[in-house]
């Protein structure tokens, strides 16, 4: 059985390997729009509660969190033509995922923010800072380090999230399994080259992520 | 007109009633120390003085008669500074850093200047060796020390001192005093929550005594300790001097 998926592997090496390469495209798309968005939405969040800009993060935030990936996706899939914007399916799906990752980025910049000793805050605005200044130049790089991980982290979650995409047909690397064992009828050894790839890739970047922290030492920015 | 002056100051914590019909006044480069058992509003009043505690429930507080509740924050936050008992300093940021960076993003001063400045301020409380230090490299003391450093550099006329000696170990509270007692006689106007007594005694120009969010006694350092009027004053003093 092994003996079949690694077969299966290298003679549709090409179909996994576009696969993988849009899965992983995708994920870096999402996760760059997603920073953007999280970060905005997360900001908004934490200095704006009770305004209705803050209001509306909210439900954004809350709607994401309470409703499956899978129809986030259908939602923008179908949603976007209604509103009279036609894209590929890929970029359908990017948007997709930065949608649904946007709203988990702002919850980690939020309890970020939250985390840091009001005294901060007391102290920057005695000096006269503004409330811009107050979050970019005191607040967001103390909260950094704590943030950091956590998203870096959510990348490796966004590339497992690409597998729904297979829904909207973008060929990514479980739609790749399908295609080949559509073609074969060796689903089980199919399914099983799809799963040795989303292990390799994501223990690869948890190695990373785990690297990336270790080395990060945060030592500067630890509070006495 | 005096400099300073708070009228029939009330301020509530939601229902809790913090700060009762306090009224005092002082002049410029004065000292004024306030007193009081915890609990008793003091933080609570310095803390209204520059908006950190919220709106007042009614009365007024005024800096050389333009009162501070409408003022707008740029031009009362040039005026009034703060020190904390937690020092705050920005953990992200060299010394240097944090002295430098409010002046240059509040008073729009060029980096060399507010470095310069930064400098200056660092010399003068003796810790010029340590501007490229973090905070978390320095003791209290020298943190509380370049906290005042950073009030300082923004040029308040008038400068809070909310119990800058209280978070500090024993042997630190020196060197924290010292510096104050040098603003004082460089003719800074401070206003000053302590227990420290001996400064109280030393420095200042009016002891307030709080209690219950209510102003019991005030007067000159030497009537305010050798004859307290008021019992509670007689209470208080009797249980901080006696050890």
């Amino acid at each position: 059985m092994f003996s079949d998926a690694y077969d299966l592997f290298w003679q549709y090496e090409d179909t996994y390997m576009e696969g993988l390469r849009n899965a992983l495209t995708a994920a870096a798309f999402g996760l760059c729009m997603a920073l953007v968005v999280g970060m905005l939405a997360g900001v908004t969040r934490y200095a704006s509660r009770g305004s209705i800009i803050g209001r509306a993060v909210a439900v954004y935030v809350s709607f994401v969190r309470n409703t499956p990936l899978l129809v986030q996706v259908y939602f923008i899939y179908f949603g976007l033509p209604a509103m009279g914007v036609t894209l590929s399916a890929f970029w359908t799906g990017v948007i997709a995922l930065t949608f649904n990752s946007g709203a988990y980025i702002a919850e980690m910049v939020r309890g970020g923010l939250n985390a840091i000793p009001r005294g901060q805050t007391e102290a920057a605005m005695s000096l006269g800072l503004r409330q811009r200044v107050v979050l970019w130049k005191v607040l967001l790089p103390q909260a950094g380090p704590t943030i950091l991980p956590a998203v870096t982290g959510q990348f490796v979650q966004l590339i497992k999230d690409t597998s729904l995409l297979y829904t909207i047909s973008v060929l990514e690397i479980t739609k790749a399994a399908d295609d080949v064992g559509n073609e074969t009828y060796q689903f089980l050894p199919a399914y099983m080259v799809s799963c040795a790839i989303y292990v390799a890739v994501c223990i690869v970047l948890n190695l990373i992520v785990d690297l990336y922290e270790s080395r990060a030492g945060f030592s500067r920015h630890q509070r006495a | 007109m005096p400099f300073f002056e708070a009228r029939d100051v009330n301020f509530h914590f939601g229902k809790h009633h913090a700060l009762r019909d306090i009224s005092l006044a002082f002049e410029k480069s004065d000292v004024l120390v306030v007193c009081g058992p915890s609990g008793s509003g003091k933080s609570t009043f310095i803390r209204t003085i520059n908006r950190l505690a919220g709106p007042l429930t009614s009365g007024d507080i005024k800096l050389e008669g333009k009162s501070l509740s409408t003022m707008r924050s740029k031009e009362l936050y040039r005026k009034v500074g703060m020190v904390f008992q937690r020092f705050n300093l920005f953990q992200h940021l060299s010394v240097l850093d944090n002295i430098a960076l409010p002046q240059r993003r509040a008073l729009g001063r060029s980096r060399k200047e507010a470095n310069e400045r930064a400098m200056a301020l660092l010399e003068r409380v003796g810790l010029g060796e340590k501007a490229a230090a973090y905070p978390v490299q320095l003791s209290g003391g020298q943190q509380q020390r370049v906290a005042i450093c950073r009030a300082l550099a923004m040029d308040p006329e008038l400068l809070l001192f909310d119990e800058p000696t209280s978070a500090l170990d024993p042997e630190m509270v020196g060197e924290v005093l010292q510096v104050m007692r040098e603003l004082v006689t460089s003719g800074m106007t401070m206003m000053v929550v302590t227990h420290e007594m001996g400064f109280a005694r030393e420095l200042a120009s009016e002891v307030v005594f709080l209690e219950s969010g209510q102003l019991i006694e005030k007067g000159p350092p030497a009537e305010f300790f050798s004859h307290p009027k008021e019992a509670r004053t007689r209470a208080f003093l009797d249980q901080i001097l006696r050890h």
